[in-house]
């Protein structure tokens, strides 16, 4: 066999398929296109799918021809097809067998409902922490296996898949929701193609992408259409959510003014539809957006901003009766920074009276420390320095600056293990603001301090 | 482990391993998907197990890859072994702060096992948000335990900062002297005629033959030599 020619042949697009064509047995790239359809698939179950797909197949012999075959990395407890191949090695299956193709996708469904309905936990009230534990990795491996379920679908079922998927999204494992929502995300879109009939959910799907990993700007159009059109849906109700986080931040009033009815209108639909982590999320982002409206809009008059810190104290003393019933430390975690940050600018509204100023600072700071403690364990560099920033303006405002200055040390030192620029900048900001008004007594320490961030905040100015 | 046709050499990634032997530290493996990160994984891990036991964190399974899981993974594989029920290690992680992961990931890297351990951890930062947090842990982590940690990333999103402190090297591209050395230097190949072994190479090379310095992405390079090697037997 001449492998030239057929690399000649195949043209450039197609050459590496050709010649896995030309070298691999018709059993072994059967098996290859099942592991390339596949997601954490093991060796004993693709056999098993593999004999109900081609009932004479030697499946035994394909996985050892297979594992020799450059097509797949090695090693751990199953084959993987190498990322450069697995969406030519898909299309090929499609191409080739269009029939056995979908029943792949439905064999690996129902694999993926039965892990499901195995890791479904049973409801333990008294459970000791290691039941626990496992209450939390069983919930975790059944959402995990459900999203599984919901990439299979696509191929033979796209309006049920995106359904389930976004079902999946509005509610994450609670240890760590966003890295579970980008993993899902990233499983959307590769199946892109097939839920290409599913514009909407998948526009969605495709501005989360860009929110979290590029510029969110970029994302906030197609998250405004989304929110606008109807119907009122989980997609709406997430959809809005994400606008209104991106809007909310934004130094234009009127941007501010639309994150506000957005999360609003956010807040209503998922109370309505039960969907209780993005309801909890969208209050506290309602409540942040307040305090920074109040800051950007130079023509809020004294009564109309109180009455805001008001209701927005209202609504995150609400928020935190529900973070703590849904059980999600993040969650909870964010809405006492929040609440801590509302108290904070009731304190600088002077909207408290003077008996009450110490002993109001000193609920702040400890709501400050407990959210940071929590978020600190979520590796969450950038609020921990957030909150030692707002901890130390508030101990500035009473005069107590050696105590300031020990909360941004302690903010700075969240970045020996981590830095997250913006966060550092402010940071930095807070350092210089103290210092200038902190006189002499602390001007060495602050001094060194602000050397010190100097030389990573050079990077980024 | 890997398979002969991807044992191409790397020069420049043995020589920098060979500085982390001496000295401790932390090298970025950097390359896109068909850079063979893997595989300069792999070569790393056989140069570091001479005087290391190489400990390597990767996940086939295409699973949640997000910083926390991976350190889970390492909490895991550097645990000493213990009888009686333990808490998962991401349970365990999750009641811990940064500084005190770090600290304790240090001591264990510095204990001798008999032989000091040295950490390879592949497709860092493949599921995470902007401004994560692994890569100057990782980075911190080899500084302060004055061992090798070795890690491959994909920069397809963003360029590993050069401010976390690890030694950063672009895996490049494969010329015809590389993989013409690798034939001949392959063992179970020793019965083959220098002609055989050019044809690999000129089909390792098609379509880049126009170039007076034709070269082949890594990756590409390893189907053909190993869709070559499965067509000659």
């Amino acid at each position: 066999m001449n492998l030239l020619e057929v690399l000649r042949d195949a043209g450039d697009e197609q050459a590496e398929l050709a010649l896995f064509r030309a070298t691999t047995a018709e059993d072994t790239r059967r098996l290859a296109w099942l592991f390339a359809v596949g997601l954490d698939l093991a060796e004993s179950e693709a056999a098993g799918v593999l004999t109900r797909l081609w009932e004479d197949i030697d499946a035994e012999r394909a996985i050892t021809d297979l594992a020799s075959s450059p097509m797949v990395d090695i090693g751990g407890d199953s084959l993987r097809i190498v990322d450069s191949a697995r969406r030519t090695l898909v299309d090929d299956f499609f191409s080739s067998e269009y029939e056995i193709a979908l029943k792949a996708h439905v064999l690996l469904a129902d694999l993926e409902q039965a892990k499901q309905a195995h890791h479904d936990p049973p409801y333990s009230p008294c459970g000791t922490p290691e039941d626990d534990a496992r209450a939390e990795s069983d919930s975790e491996e059944a959402w995990f296996a459900s999203v599984r379920r919901a990439y299979y679908l696509a191929a033979v079922a796209p309006s049920d898949s995106s359904r389930d998927f976004i079902d999946l999204f509005a509610d994450p494992p609670r240890a760590d929701p966003e890295g579970a929502r980008q993993w899902l995300t990233s499983l959307v879109l590769r199946q892109e193609r097939r839920l290409g009939a599913q514009p909407r959910e998948l526009s969605f799907f495709r501005a989360f992408e860009t929110f979290t990993r590029a510029d969110p700007a970029d994302a906030l159009d197609t998250l405004r259409q989304i929110g606008l059109a109807s119907p009122e849906d989980a997609c709406t109700a997430l959809s809005l959510y994400q606008a209104g986080v991106i809007e909310g931040t934004s130094s234009n009033a009127e941007a501010v003014t639309r994150a506000l009815t957005n999360l609003t209108r956010c807040i209503r639909l998922s109370e309505q539809l039960q969907l209780l982590e993005n309801e909890i999320r969208a209050r506290r982002s309602y409540c942040d957006t307040i305090i920074h409206l109040i800051n950007v809009e130079a023509g809020l008059d004294r009564n109309e901003s109180r009455g805001m810190i008001e209701e927005a104290l209202r609504l995150a003393s609400e928020n935190q009766l529900r973070a703590d019933k849904y059980g999600s430390d993040v969650l909870a975690a964010r809405n006492l920074w929040t609440t801590a940050r509302v108290r904070w600018t009731r304190f600088a509204f002077q909207a408290i009276a003077n008996t009450e100023i110490e002993a109001e600072a000193e609920r702040i700071v400890v709501m400050l420390a407990q959210a940071r403690t929590a978020l600190a364990r979520q590796y969450d560099v950038q609020a921990v320095m957030l909150t030692s920033r707002d901890a130390a303006a508030t101990f500035a405002a009473l005069a107590r600056f050696g105590e300031a200055a020990d909360e941004l040390e302690m903010g700075f030192r969240a970045t020996q293990w981590g830095d997250a620029p913006a966060a550092l900048l402010r940071l930095e900001d807070e350092a210089k603001r103290l210092r200038k008004e902190a006189g002499t007594a602390h001007q060495g320490r602050l001094d060194d301090l602000l050397a010190r961030m100097a030389t990573l905040t050079s990077v980024f100015r | 482990m890997l398979r002969w046709w991807e044992r191409i050499n790397r020069e420049a990634v043995l020589d920098e391993v060979a500085e982390l032997k001496r000295d401790g530290g932390c090298l970025v493996l950097q390359g896109d998907a068909y850079a063979g990160r893997m595989q300069a994984a792999s070569l790393a891990v056989e140069s570091l197990s001479v005087d290391f036991q190489a400990v390597r964190i990767s996940d086939l399974t295409g699973r949640l890859w997000t910083e926390r899981r991976v350190l889970a993974q390492v909490w895991e594989a550097l645990q000493p072994p213990t009888s009686g029920f333990q808490l998962s290690a991401a349970a365990q992680l999750a009641g811990m702060s940064p500084e005190r992961v770090i600290e304790v990931f240090v001591t264990r890297l510095k204990v001798s096992s008999p032989r000091p351990k040295a950490l390879v951890v592949d497709d860092v930062g493949r599921d995470a948000a902007r401004d994560y947090n692994l890569r100057p842990i990782l980075a911190a982590i080899a500084k302060d335990a004055q061992r090798p940690v070795v890690v491959t990333y994909d920069p397809t999103r963003e360029q590993w900062p050069s401010r976390h402190g690890a030694r950063v090297l672009d895996l490049k591209v494969f010329d015809v002297t590389q993989v013409r050395a690798c034939l001949h230097n392959t063992a179970s190949l020793q019965g083959k005629t220098v002609a055989a072994l050019e044809e690999a190479v000129e089909l390792v090379f098609a379509g880049s033959q126009l170039s007076e310095h034709p070269t082949v992405r890594p990756d590409d390079a390893y189907q053909r030599l190993g869709a070559w090697s499965r067509g000659s037997l």
